[in-house]
């Protein structure tokens, strides 16, 4: 039990929960509900998935900038290809490639050429924003979604659409490969101390290649999802994603400085952040709000964390 | 006549945690003379340093600056009282150049206007003094070692120097660069100033001191005029007086413990290094071991001694040949040392243990392909043999999912052993393996390595401790300066002999 | 005979200059690139940029990064505009309070790098966030400009106050706008801080060996301050003559613009890793960006394609400052 108090999404959790009670006692004819839970669990999704790659790349001691780029990148690829005729399994395979890909670019740099992961995700985000705006002329892509909009629409007589039952087993997969497989204990070795993991036989620039491929996969994952939301491809979304990840991930219990860090956590992250998103619209406070509250938990993690680690 | 005094410690002591680091040392550095200072590693050279330096506020006993009492309150203030320290890692800043190093020196507030020029003259002339002939508008970063060590000295001097400490400065440098920065130090000793100078360089010590003083165990044993002492007297006051004369037979415990499972390859042959370097570190290195030797390999800081088992375990880039079994071995990173069978354990436990990680999961991370399947590690199978060999090394950890950094220094050393020994290593490279490790776990290590031969495989340690080197090997092979200059079979042993060549003497 | 030691970096930035000028003479776009109205024109454009990456030079000096120059512009922009057209306060009031505040985002980032010792990507990123909300709060998420919404939901033209347009007007005989002139200000403040005054020197130190620095008694925490400081005083600056030029204050402007400042320091050739570079190499990032752009959007290129290829660049210069260290 004690091992229990002592995991670090235990105060997450707690703040999870007295947050509902909050927004519940504050709008109570709208917040509690089933239907309001179906719709944030619905909701955190998106974030729910960019968060898993993302707490793999944080453990690591790296960040990646380019996630909301890359989502959007693979609903105008998703997109496009259904334009021109391609079959859903092909259009959704391209969708999940290209970040692919493009997360492999990343890691090539990070890990191949040293150079830090701020700037090269940094530049990718900027470069992928303007391959998603050429590919699409800077216009929504409309295409008839053939069966890959089935993703996010509530199956009848339930709240969840599939994507929630996807998205929890992909958290519950790459939880147990973080934990059990020797990709996810070289992973955790480097992000704890890389130079003595190297002592110890880790391949430390492979891991970290793979890893940021990873998240490039993930990341084309949730696009495939944010288009069978929006139904449309569009080289303007999900500008700011990045932002709302890695909060999800560090208030989840991650170290910024590497190391530690789990799925479990991140998922508390990204529910309570769309709590907090949920509970403010609820309440009437604009979207602002939300931003502000961002920067600020992000701010206040990070110092939680410096201050545990004194 | 006697000297006025710069810099001196009355009574200077410092204890960590019930062990002695100084005890009772008085030391007094005086104007115009070349103090030099020796001692052993752990002898308390570099605890003295700190302190004299600002470093290290934690200590009784007094400080006198130019007689009186003075306490440090960080090494700024002692920079500002005329104390410079010239350590191994320089602490000047790269992109800058020395014009910008001597402009930072003047005391003026961030607003005013900056003069170049003045800089720039003063920066010229300084180094001209010392011979350094470089645009004071170079960068640092563009300098060599030996020339940057000058500009340190250079910035010294213009800083109203007191008192110069150098700590093993001329280690890294080549022969015509140490001695001119020899003469260099002559002529800041000829300039008034009181200088401490550390070394483990016979030749260095007397061709330099005026006045010699040795450390041994913390405590002062003597300070004498250079001109009365000779190297022998100096290497016996570095050695316990019982400790002087050659080493009895004691016969090393070849009992092998049946409880340490036996990783025993199949006929191992000879390990072969031929003409070996490492740059920067060791030069034509040439050894033959065969299994069941424990080598010990002894030098000073920097003498090559732990580069060349770093560099054999992966660490560093090596030249040469090296053979294991006639087929040779190419080692482009620790992990393919491991894998060719090469297991290092660092001298610094924060490089060889994950403090964060728990005993678990440290001792399976070197061997997980042994533990795993399909890529997912079989955590029972993984937890059993690290449990078994803990038990064997009589590790004691409240449980295997403890984070390795409660652990004791004792305990962790021999969870780094456990990590290497789960990869059935047929060559051992052990750098310091008892360094912070209390008494009854220090025992429990050299059984380890006892047993760890016995088993048939090759071990190469290296520790500065002479003791362990005499107590463990079968043979010790000497570095000085990068080459090998001595081997003594265990008939031969003898500690000042072993000390001699360990400083160069001939 | 060699060069002096501070002309071969200049000589260095220069060659990509002098390759995108070349493009632009042999893509002219029917001449376009040669008529002084394009120049002009170009200038007035990368003016607000720049003065965005006179403030990033002084902090990528001292080792750090500032993420947030494009919200607090942004949080400029509406401040001006709402202290100005809406609120009808003069100028000397209304230009000081927006960059005092510029000023206090500076300070703020300062501090939590600084003396909390928050690693500085993630400390500007927050601001980042906390700045453009704040904006859009200021704002309730619309533009600010002449045309506001009364109390009672009517529409009104405002005055625009003589001075606010007077920002963008030209002087010098018509040919360079006031926003320009501003800009060549904060460069040449800029040039001063790094090159003459003693606070200069202290950031390079600090960049260059942050333990070293301290131990020459340079003070390191102040020094950061004042770097940060600096460039949230610059952002406000960009701010107000953004909105000057646009005469509205656009709680979304601003975006990517740390990333073009960036760019523009790291192409000019100042290492991101600190402790060496200058204003005149931003200079001439400045002008190989801004010119590059240019001859992009002469030659009809869409702006995602100037957006994927400052990506690029950057990615590039990077890596070519990272070759020639090393190699």
């Amino acid at each position: 039990m004690k091992h229990l108090l002592r995991a670090p999404w235990f105060g997450p959790l707690l703040a999870l929960v007295a947050l509902y009670a909050v927004f519940a006692l504050l709008a109570p004819d709208t917040f509690p509900g089933f239907a309001n839970l179906g719709t944030m669990a619905r909701q955190t999704v998106i974030v729910a998935i960019g968060t898993l790659g993302m707490t793999y790349i944080i453990i690591l001691g790296g960040i990646d900038l380019s996630i909301g780029s890359a989502v959007a990148l693979s609903t105008v690829v998703i997109a496009s290809c259904l334009r021109s005729g391609a079959s859903p399994w092909l259009a959704a395979s391209a969708g999940l490639l290209v970040p692919t890909l493009t997360g492999a670019l990343n890691g090539g740099l990070i890990a191949g050429l040293k150079i830090p992961p701020f700037i090269v995700t940094l530049g990718t985000m900027s470069l992928l924003r303007g391959v998603a705006k050429g590919l699409s002329n800077e216009q929504k892509i409309d295409a008839d979604p053939r069966g890959l909009d089935a993703f996010m629409t509530p199956t009848p007589g339930s709240f969840l659409p599939p994507g929630v039952w996807v998205a929890l087993f992909a958290a519950a997969l790459f939880g147990v490969v973080l934990r059990y497989s020797v990709f996810g204990r070289h992973v955790i070795a480097v992000g704890s101390n890389e130079q003595t993991a190297r002592l110890c036989g880790v391949p430390v620039a492979r891991v970290r290649f793979y890893v940021y491929a990873l998240a490039g996969s993930l990341a084309g994952l949730a696009g495939l999802f944010e288009y069978s939301t929006l139904t449309v491809g569009d080289p303007t979304d999900s500008a700011g994603l990045e932002l709302e990840v890695i909060a999800a991930v560090v208030i989840g219990g991650a170290s910024l400085s590497g190391g530690q860090g789990s799925i479990l956590g991140a998922l508390i992250g990204a529910l309570l952040m769309t709590e907090i998103k949920t509970g403010c619209t609820h309440i009437g406070l604009p979207n602002w709000v939300q931003e502000i509250l961002t920067g600020l938990i992000i701010i206040g993690a990070v110092a939680l964390d410096r201050f545990r680690r004194r | 006549m006697p000297r006025e005094s710069r810099l001196e410690t009355e009574q200077l002591s410092k204890s960590i945690l019930g062990r002695t680091l100084l005890d009772d040392v008085s030391i007094r550095l005086n104007q115009g003379e070349i103090h030099v200072l020796v001692g052993a590693n752990g002898a308390g050279k570099s605890t003295l340093i700190r302190i004299l330096s600002g470093a290290d506020d934690g200590y009784t006993g007094t400080l006198r600056m130019k007689g009186q009492r003075t306490r440090f309150a960080d090494p700024r203030a002692a920079r500002r009282a005329g104390v410079h320290v010239i350590h191994q890692e320089l602490s000047l800043i790269g992109p800058l150049s020395l014009t910008d190093h001597w402009l930072l020196l003047e005391e003026r507030s961030a607003l005013c206007w900056v003069s170049r020029r003045r800089a720039r003259d003063a920066a010229r002339r300084a180094c001209e003094r010392l011979g350094l002939n470089v645009d004071p508008d170079t960068a640092i970063e563009a300098l060599s070692l030996s020339e940057r060590q000058l500009v340190e000295i250079a910035r010294a001097l213009s800083d109203s120097l007191q008192v110069l400490i150098l700590d093993e400065p001329s280690s890294a440098l080549s022969e015509p660069e140490a001695k001119r920065l020899l003469d260099h130090v002559r002529q800041t000793r000829d300039g008034g100033a009181a200088v401490l100078y550390v070394s483990h360089r016979m030749e260095e010590i007397f061709a330099l001191a005026d006045v010699i003083s040795v450390l041994r165990d913390g405590r002062l044993i003597f300070t004498r005029q250079a001109s009365e002492l000779t190297e022998r007297e100096l290497t016996h006051a570095m050695l316990d007086p019982a400790e002087h004369g050659p080493v009895s037979a004691s016969p090393r415990s070849v009992a092998t413990n049946p409880a340490l499972p036996t990783s025993t390859p199949s006929a191992l042959r000879e390990l072969v290094l031929q003409d070996v370097s490492v740059t920067p570190g060791v030069e034509g290195l040439n050894l033959r071991t065969t299994p069941g030797e424990v080598i010990g390999v002894a030098g000073l800081t920097n003498s090559g001694a732990v580069q060349l088992l770093e560099a054999l375990g992966g660490a560093l880039p090596l030249r040469g040949r090296v053979t294991l079994n006639d087929a040779p071995m190419h080692f482009k990173s620790p992990s393919a040392a491991l894998a060719a069978g090469f297991a290092l354990v660092a001298a610094d436990r924060k490089h060889s243990v994950l403090a964060e990680l728990s005993v678990a999961h440290n001792g399976a991370l070197s061997a997980l392909g042994r533990f795993s399947r399909a890529g997912f590690v079989r955590a029972g199978l993984a937890h059993n043999q690290v449990a078994r060999v803990a038990r064997a090394l009589r590790l004691r950890a409240p449980s295997l999912e403890t984070e390795a950094r409660f652990l004791s220094g004792g305990n962790q050393q021999k969870l780094a052993l456990l990590r290497c020994h789960l990869t059935s290593p047929k060559v051992w490279l052990l750098i310091e393996p008892t360094r912070g490790v209390d008494v009854r776990a220090k025992i429990e290590i050299y059984s380890l390595i006892n047993d760890m031969a016995a088993t048939g495989v090759h071990v190469l340690f290296h520790s500065s401790e002479l003791e362990e080197l005499l107590a463990l090997s079968s043979r010790i092979i000497v570095l000085h300066a990068g080459k090998h200059v001595l081997t003594l079979e265990r008939a031969e042993f003898e500690r000042a002999r072993l000390l001699s060549a360990m400083m160069g003497a001939t | 005979m060699t060069l002096p030691r501070s002309l071969a970096p200049l000589l260095r930035a220069g060659l990509p200059l002098l390759l995108v000028l070349v493009l632009g003479a042999i893509f002219n776009a029917d001449g376009a690139f040669f008529r002084w109205n394009t120049h002009r024109a170009l200038l007035r454009e990368i003016s607000v940029h720049g003065i965005l990456a006179s403030g990033m030079t002084l902090v990528i000096i001292a080792g750090g990064i500032d993420l947030a120059v494009g919200s607090v512009l942004s949080l400029a922009a509406v401040g001006i505009a709402l202290l100005s057209l809406h609120l009808g306060w003069s100028a000397p009031l209304a230009i000081g309070s927006v960059v005092l505040l510029g000023l206090a985002s500076g300070v703020a980032s300062g501090t939590l790098i600084a003396v909390f010792r928050v690693p500085a990507f993630i400390s500007t990123l927050s601001l980042m966030v906390f700045a453009r909300g704040l904006a859009k709060y200021c704002s309730g998420g619309q533009k600010i400009s002449t045309y506001s919404q009364r109390a009672d939901g009517t529409f009104r033209t405002l005055a625009t106050p003589e001075w606010f347009s007077a920002l963008d007007a030209r002087i010098f005989g018509d040919q360079v706008s006031l926003v320009s002139v501003i800009f060549a200000l904060c460069a040449l403040a800029t040039w001063l801080v790094l090159s003459r005054l003693r606070i200069g020197r202290y950031l390079y130190a600090v960049g260059g060996n942050a333990e070293a620095a301290r131990l020459a008694g340079v003070p390191v925490r102040l020094s950061l301050m004042i770097a940060y400081g600096l460039a949230g005083v610059f952002s406000a600056i960009a701010g107000i003559c953004q909105a000057a030029q646009e005469t509205q204050g656009d709680p979304e402007t601003g975006f990517g613009y740390e990333l073009d400042a960036i760019a523009m320091v790291v192409l000019g050739g100042t290492s991101l890793s600190g402790g060496r570079g200058g204003m005149g190499l931003t200079l001439v990032g400045i002008l190989t960006l801004g010119y590059l752009q240019k001859v992009l959007s002469l030659n009809a290129f869409s702006t995602e394609a100037r957006l994927m290829l400052t990506g690029l660049i950057l990615l590039g210069a990077v890596l070519f400052q990272r070759r020639s260290r090393t190699g």
